[in-house]
């Protein structure tokens, strides 16, 4: 058998999660309301029934024309040190996302843009100019031009 | 006469400066992804009451037209749409970009905005009235059908894999259903959560599509050759901004049928330059000789999505001006202006005010000719912004599509929603899953169920309502064509390759 690409486990990943929507709609949901309204359940069931058929389609496709696994883009040293890049720039977004709820957006943006930085081995005083400067220009932009209320902590 | 004295009124240094600063301040809110036009105008409008009316609708018009074109910069510069009105020029705009002709591409921008929008202001002008008692015949049956004709969008869309395509689409479709129940009210997929009782907003969901998953794609895909200095041709090929006449040529017939769809699509209650765009560029698809080329940087294609979502712009304020039907947030919003300005908005606002009607006709013409210097301008400004180290750009966008994400509702919930499909997005793209469909899904999900229940209600669950009204059949002739046609026209090329 064939090793498992990319579009295999995509597929994969939206035949499961259509079946537990599915069963969530058909176990929360009316299946049907007064008055000629087919009910609540119509369109997800629908939506998931098309979503589990065309899901089998691609498993299928994928079979046929495989595209490059995940584990054969990470034996390339280039494309390893793009993943792990891109895996710490969105473990900081996250970071980012949660440091923003406990403390002021002006030290949360500060500390995102600055690791950011480090990440993409910029100099340290760069790395403190830019991330400054980014910060203080999207906080006067939004909180002081657009009055757009940034501190949510 | 009245138009004579409406130029007099509006041709005045105070009344120009004030459609100037609105133009300004509609293509700041309207290039930063989140910030809606809608919003643009709302923050507008308080100050515009201290201005005598005239001044304050320069302003506000200005806001108006200008946020919608501008929405176009992010898209072409950026891959994310500033305004849902831009989705549609991510498709072209931002293809021609990556090859460098970022300048290009921002100045048919302008150029197609300003021909949409000057176009819809000529149709406004002379078919006011009765295009507006024309699109009152929409009832339910004919929104089911106009949501299941952009739906059937998706197959157009989907260049590479048609599975691909409508798999998003469906899934686009499925997330409409998270939130109240359209019609029953009650809750759907959501448990106790109270931020997504009005559903997955939009916004949030295109900021992190195009926005984060295309800049996490970026940095996954970045190769030590993207640093190197470019050559002087390609440098030469980037400061050009104006296409050339042969160029024009080719953009000329899409523009126009971008504008007609646009002023079309606009003057419906509820559909707007997203939607408009979104069809113009599926026609101007089926109508071209190079068909092949849209969706992978066609010039034909920018022109017709950035020609139609400004030309909705007139649509929509023919409704708003001759119904008083407000048919989205920003007629609504400039509708409560003119009844703070003491006037009476509906069918008699065009007899009892026709002065001040006519003077908003020629504001939205200067709004739309001061668009051109200052787009083209800023055009000139982009290219020399993308000398910058594409890093920096990448770091800075992943902020602020964050902080646009949380502006639109002041809403945390959407700010996870970005991030979740910013991950989705990266997948997509890295695994050629096209995400128009999705973002076109989830647009006309809600539309199409709702107006299909609502019509079964209605009629008692006989489907013969759906199909009672020539504006329905029409449509359903429309959507079958729409279905078919790729197949169809597939199937002619393969016979002629066969026969040759």
């Amino acid at each position: 058998m064939k090793k498992a690409n990319g579009n295999t486990v995509i597929g994969l990943i939206f035949l499961i999660a259509a079946g537990i929507i599915m069963y969530i709609a058909n176990t929360t949901l009316k299946a049907t309301a007064p008055a000629g309204d087919p009910g609540s359940r119509l369109f997800p069931n629908l939506a998931c029934g098309a979503i589990m058929l065309l899901a089998v389609i691609i498993i299928i496709q994928s079979f046929k024309k495989p595209s490059k696994a995940f584990a054969g883009i990470l034996a390339d040293g280039d494309r390893r040190q793009s993943c792990i890049r891109t895996l710490l720039i969105l473990t900081d977004l996250a970071l980012f996302l949660v440091l923003w709820n406990f403390i002021p957006f002006l030290a949360a943006g500060f500390i995102f843009m600055f690791l950011q930085c480090m990440i993409f081995r910029e100099k340290l005083l760069f790395s403190v100019f830019y991330s400054a400067g980014v910060t203080g220009v999207l906080y006067v932009m939004f909180a002081i031009f657009l009055k757009v209320r940034l501190n949510i902590y | 006469m009245s138009y004579l004295t409406a130029i007099q009124s509006v041709f005045t240094p105070g009344c120009l400066l004030c459609v100037l600063l609105g133009v300004l301040v509609g293509m700041v809110v309207g290039t930063l992804p989140g910030l809606t036009s809608v919003m643009a105008i709302s923050l507008i409008t308080p100050l515009t009451f201290k201005l005598d009316s005239t001044y304050g609708f320069a302003m506000l018009l200005g806001v108006y037209n200008s946020a919608i074109f501008s929405g176009g910069i992010s898209a072409i510069a950026i891959n994310t749409p500033g305004t849902p009105a831009s989705i549609a020029t991510t498709f072209d705009g931002y293809k021609i970009s990556r090859r460098g002709k970022t300048g290009f591409a921002l100045g048919i921008n302008t150029l197609y905005s300003v021909f949409g929008g000057l176009f819809s202001t000529i149709v406004l002008m002379i078919a006011c009235a009765p295009l507006a008692r024309l699109a009152l015949n929409f009832g339910s049956p004919e929104y089911f059908w106009l949501a299941l004709f952009g739906l059937c969008m998706m197959i157009s869309i989907s260049h590479a894999s048609l599975a691909k395509g409508l798999i998003v689409g469906i899934l686009g479709m499925l997330l409409s259903t998270v939130g109240l129940d359209p019609l029953l009210g009650s809750k759907r997929f959501i448990g106790n959560n109270t931020a997504l009782l009005d559903g997955i907003a939009f916004i949030p969901v295109m900021i992190g599509l195009f926005g984060v998953g295309e800049m996490l794609f970026q940095i996954f895909e970045h190769k030590k050759e993207d640093d190197a200095p470019r050559d002087i041709a390609e440098l030469k090929e980037r400061e050009r901004v104006l296409p050339t006449k042969a160029e024009h040529r080719r953009m000329a017939v899409p523009g126009i049928i971008g504008s007609i769809i646009g002023v079309i699509v606009g003057i419906i209650p509820g559909t707007g330059g997203d939607i408009s765009a979104l069809i113009s560029w599926d026609v101007s698809k089926r109508v071209s000789r190079h068909p092949e080329e849209f969706g992978d940087g066609s010039v034909e294609g920018l022109a017709t999505t950035c020609a139609s979502n400004n030309a909705s712009i007139g649509g929509a304020l023919t409704t708003a001006l001759a119904l008083g039907i407000p048919g989205d947030g920003n007629t609504a919003v400039l509708l409560g202006a003119l009844t703070m300005y003491g006037m009476v908005t509906g069918p008699t606002l065009l007899n009892n005010s026709a002065d001040f009607v006519c003077r908003l006709y020629i504001i939205m013409i200067v709004a739309n000719l001061l668009i051109l210097p200052v787009g083209l301008l800023s055009a000139k400004a982009c290219i020399k912004l993308l000398s910058i180290k594409n890093q920096y750009i990448q770091m800075a966008v992943l902020m602020i599509c964050s902080i646009g994400a949380y502006s639109m509702n002041r809403n945390f919930m959407d700010v996870i929603i970005m991030f979740i499909a910013g991950i989705a997005g990266f997948f997509f793209r890295k695994y050629d899953y096209p995400l128009g469909p999705l973002i076109l899904g989830l647009l006309l999900g809600k539309m199409c169920e709702t107006n299909l229940r609502r019509t079964l209600m209605l009629s008692g669950s006989s489907v013969k309502m759906l199909f009672s009204t020539p504006i329905s059949i029409l449509l359903i002739i429309l959507c079958l064509f729409a279905t078919l046609w790729p197949f169809i026209s597939d199937w002619i090329s393969k016979k002629k390759t066969a026969e040759s």
